[in-house]
């Protein structure tokens, strides 16, 4: 009898099953995936099959492999080590005292996570994994993870790029303030895919410190970088200007040649079929109208031409 | 004396968006940024010549007369000017 259990997700269109410990409660354990856990999966192709083992300490790994790329953030560190067919995630929360470890094929789509479950943020460490390989994975779909606020309104998305801590959410929150109907449908990681020359975001169950998990997608009405400034003033930016504007906000491993490529190609696709914008901003109403004004014209454009 | 061949600089794709054409190229200290060269018409259809078989300076001049009214001269001059450029930048080995 097995002793694992398996559970189906599906992420912006993406099958995830995940094998974890039967006696472990995943709603528990990863609750921003509630709402796209499936019973079973109906398609055909699954991107990431992930079985989670529970340990109990991880052992001081021979971490095989080059040391490719280490982030600190506000979790703990994440060390990403690199061989010949394999890459190996190293996550150690801040007092590294707990050490969870995914190995991931090249291609992400085969993960094994040893889960220290002693760890009471074991499920965010989890998440976090996860968010890691499906990033990566999804490149092999022009698709992309990007770092990004999103809310939708007219049937339409928009994202709002920046670097951390210029207002991304702050200007979500106040499009929902001052343009009606307006969404949040994701404060961290939506997805953009490309289907059929259109670009379109969707929701997923990474959304930062915003517990905003909406299974819900919207053709993509417009990508904008946010920079703070005194003055409210938009801009638009077409060609290489517009890659050099989306491009930051794009998670990959740029280390792995083959996913940097899917990056450059998937971001100057988007590049070409959304509008792509740079508001400096203050954080206020006027700004909000500015941008909301000036990517609904350029939509009425682009739907007439 | 023998003309050099020009080459260009592996996994450098040449890339369009709309009617504007772009190189990218991941930084050597910093691969999670990347330098964007942008290219007009004539220098893009020049790479694209380029990545598609072994060929000098003058061999790219001559093509060029043979599909702009240009003088041969003026042609190389401008190739090699372009050349140039792409070398300092590491584009080109």
């Amino acid at each position: 009898m097995s002793s694992t259990q398996e559970y189906f997700f599906r992420v912006a269109g993406f099958w995830i099953r995940i094998h974890l410990p039967k006696m472990w409660d995943v709603s528990m354990l990863l609750p921003s995936f509630r709402p796209f856990l499936h019973e079973k999966c109906d398609g055909d192709n699954v991107l990431i099959n992930c079985v989670v083992q529970p340990v109990l300490d991880v052992p001081l790994i021979n971490h095989q492999g080059i040391l490719i790329d280490e982030t600190v953030n506000d979790m703990g560190s994440i060390r990403l080590f690199r061989n010949l067919n394999e890459y190996r995630v190293v996550l150690s929360c801040e007092s590294h005292r707990y050490t969870h470890v995914m190995m991931a094929s090249r291609n992400f789509s085969e993960i094994h996570i040893q889960l220290c479950h002693e760890d009471k943020t074991a499920g965010r460490m989890l998440s976090s994994l996860l968010r890691i390989a499906y990033s990566q994975a999804i490149l092999y779909h022009a698709s992309l993870s990007v770092h990004a606020s999103a809310v939708y309104v007219d049937n339409c998305g928009f994202l709002f790029l920046g670097k951390s801590g210029t207002g991304k959410s702050t200007h979500s929150s106040l499009w929902m303030k001052y343009i009606p109907e307006t969404r949040l449908l994701n404060d961290d990681n939506p997805t953009v895919r490309i289907i059929n020359g259109m670009a379109y975001v969707w929701g997923t169950p990474w959304s930062g410190k915003t517990p905003c998990y909406e299974d819900r997608f919207y053709p993509v009405g417009g990508m904008v970088r946010l920079n703070q400034a005194s003055e409210n003033r938009f801009s638009f930016k077409e060609g290489a200007d517009a890659f050099v504007t989306l491009f930051p906000g794009c998670s990959a491993i740029c280390q792995d040649e083959d996913l940097r490529l899917m990056l450059y190609d998937t971001v100057a696709s988007l590049a070409e079929v959304v509008p792509v914008g740079v508001l400096d901003c203050r954080p206020d109403k006027e700004a909000v109208l500015l941008c909301h004004r000036a990517l609904c014209d350029v939509n009425v454009t682009m739907r007439n031409q | 004396m023998k003309q050099k061949v020009i080459r260009l600089r592996k996994n450098l794709q040449l890339r369009k968006i709309k009617n504007q054409y772009m190189i990218v190229e991941a930084c050597t200290d910093n691969v999670n940024m990347c330098n964007v060269y942008s290219l007009n018409r004539t220098a893009a259809e020049l790479w694209k010549h380029i990545s598609e078989g072994e060929y000098t300076a003058e061999d790219l001049a001559e093509w060029l007369c043979c599909i702009y009214v240009v003088e041969f001269d003026t042609a190389l001059h401008d190739v090699e000017r372009q050349l140039t450029e792409w070398s300092i930048y590491g584009l080109i080995d």
